[in-house]
């Protein structure tokens, strides 16, 4: 990994990869978003309510999945001083933030209808809504302290202990009697889903992890030049 | 949208205009500093050679060249 | 603003929604669904009338029955056990049928029924198309229904 350390390289790869991933992200979001709206079939139960969860689904594994992303970038930026690691933590909390958001906006848009309420502090609604919190606290102290690196150490703190979240969320509709539905895809016993709705829905969840790979690269990509930027100013600054 | 469109349409438009638009604020953030670097390159502001590492274009930034050499480091260990 | 101001601003920012976000755990573990009580319990200790409380269960089957007006309904919810005549009214949610897991607040009347509230319907974890349900149930292999919510 440390490979990828100096920021001319990465830079250079980053730019070869993207095109690809740019347009992996188009098509796949596209078929699944197509597929989501128009091919897959009314569930029995939920009937047309269920394109809801082709969305909200997705944006809940993204929500948790970049999280522990950061945390693992975290811990490398902590232990191994790696410089890359906190502009990865600190390009991802937006992302994150913004798919947990969608998370918990969806997951309200199918409550109403389906079980009679927009909101209910239930195990996991609520483990989902501190995830959010999480990622602002994680963006606000990034930009916290004028020494960039102290902030940097604090985020990358937080990220860490905020952690012991994710195995919550997963498990609180085990743990409690949550309103909320079990695991339908991510089960011992296999999927409680039937494969004309767990296709569109893989499709399109794939489409969001690309998302997540060209946007964050594009923001690593910005963020070093920002490093630059600042340090140039800095050497004109001690010039003049 | 059997019955459902006010719920169905909402959360899959916002699920687009949050996706596009972190996309659309990323790169209109990524080509402000690109286009600035350009500029701050065309008045000569780098005096070291390009493609060297943050620290070369900071002689002065003590954390930075810290993580720099720590980088020569495990380059070094690298290959 | 100076920006040690600002600082000491984010931070206390950060703070408060920390603060928040613990107020809210607390609030979840109170409150939280895992307070409902079955007919079982309600039946072997009654509350005080008019208490606020949560009863959970089954929508018996065949026990639904809604008046003209269409918006006041009487059902029974049963924990294959016991059962607790309900009466509601207002919109119910479009997952409230015989044999679905409910959720309901309210309190018990002087006559024995429970006046509810609010009424929450449970989802299970499968999704199918209803073709497919239909080709379960006519291969008698559909076991929906069979399992008990804890």
């Amino acid at each position: 990994m440390h490979r990828f350390a100096n920021p001319a390289r990465f830079t250079r790869i980053a730019d070869r990869v993207l095109p690809f991933v740019a347009v992996a992200t188009a098509a796949a979001l596209g078929v699944g978003f197509y597929m989501a709206l128009f091919v897959a079939p009314p569930d029995y139960q939920q009937g047309e309510s269920v394109r809801i969860m082709y969305v909200h689904v997705p944006s809940a594994w993204m929500a948790m999945f970049i999280y522990v992303a950061i945390a693992v970038a975290s811990a490398v930026a902590l232990i191994w001083r790696h410089p890359l690691a906190d502009l990865a933590a600190k390009a991802s909390s937006p992302i994150g933030a913004g798919f947990a958001f969608l998370t918990l906006v969806t997951g309200s848009l199918w409550g109403r209808p389906m079980w009679g309420t927009w909101w209910e502090w239930d195990g996991r609604l609520t483990s989902m809504l501190i995830l959010f919190f999480l990622y602002l606290g994680h963006m606000a102290l990034m930009h916290a302290f004028d020494d960039q690196q102290r902030g940097y150490r604090a985020a990358a703190i937080l990220a860490l202990v905020g952690v012991i979240n994710i195995p919550i969320i997963k498990f609180s509709v085990d743990w409690w009697a949550t309103l909320h539905q079990p695991a339908s895809v991510f089960r011992l016993d296999g999927p409680t889903i039937h494969p004309s709705m767990l296709w569109p829905l893989l499709i399109t969840a794939v489409g969001f992890k690309l998302y997540y790979v060209t946007v964050v690269l594009l923001r690593i990509k910005s963020e070093l030049i920002a490093a630059r930027l600042r340090a140039l100013d800095l050497a004109r600054l001690k010039a003049s | 949208m059997g019955g459902y469109a006010a719920f169905v349409w909402p959360s899959l438009g916002l699920t687009l205009v949050v996706m596009l638009g972190l996309l659309l604020s990323t790169l209109r953030q990524l080509r402000a500093r690109q286009r600035r670097l350009a500029a701050l390159e065309a008045e000569g502001a780098t005096r070291r050679p390009r493609g060297g590492s943050l620290a070369a274009a900071a002689p002065g930034d003590a954390p930075t060249v810290t993580r720099s050499r720590e980088n020569e480091r495990s380059e070094e260990a690298a290959s | 603003m100076t920006r040690k101001r600002r600082r000491l601003t984010i931070v206390f920012t950060a703070l408060v929604v920390f603060g928040a976000a613990t107020a809210l755990v607390l609030a979840a573990l109170d409150e939280n669904l895992d307070h409902f009580r079955s007919p079982s319990q309600l039946i072997a200790e009654p509350p005080a009338p008019d208490r606020g409380i949560r009863l959970g269960g089954l929508v018996e089957e065949g026990s639904v029955e809604r008046a003209a007006d269409g918006l006041s309904v009487t059902f029974r919810i049963t924990d294959l056990a016991e059962s607790v005549p309900v009466s509601y009214v207002g919109i119910l949610p479009d997952l409230f049928r015989e044999g679905q897991g409910v959720v309901t607040t309210g309190s018990m009347q002087g006559d024995g029924t429970f006046a509810a509230r609010e009424v929450l319907a449970k989802h299970d974890e499968n999704y199918m198309p209803r073709e497919v349900v239909d080709a379960l149930k006519a291969s008698g292999q559909w076991r929906h229904g069979e399992e008990i919510p804890q």
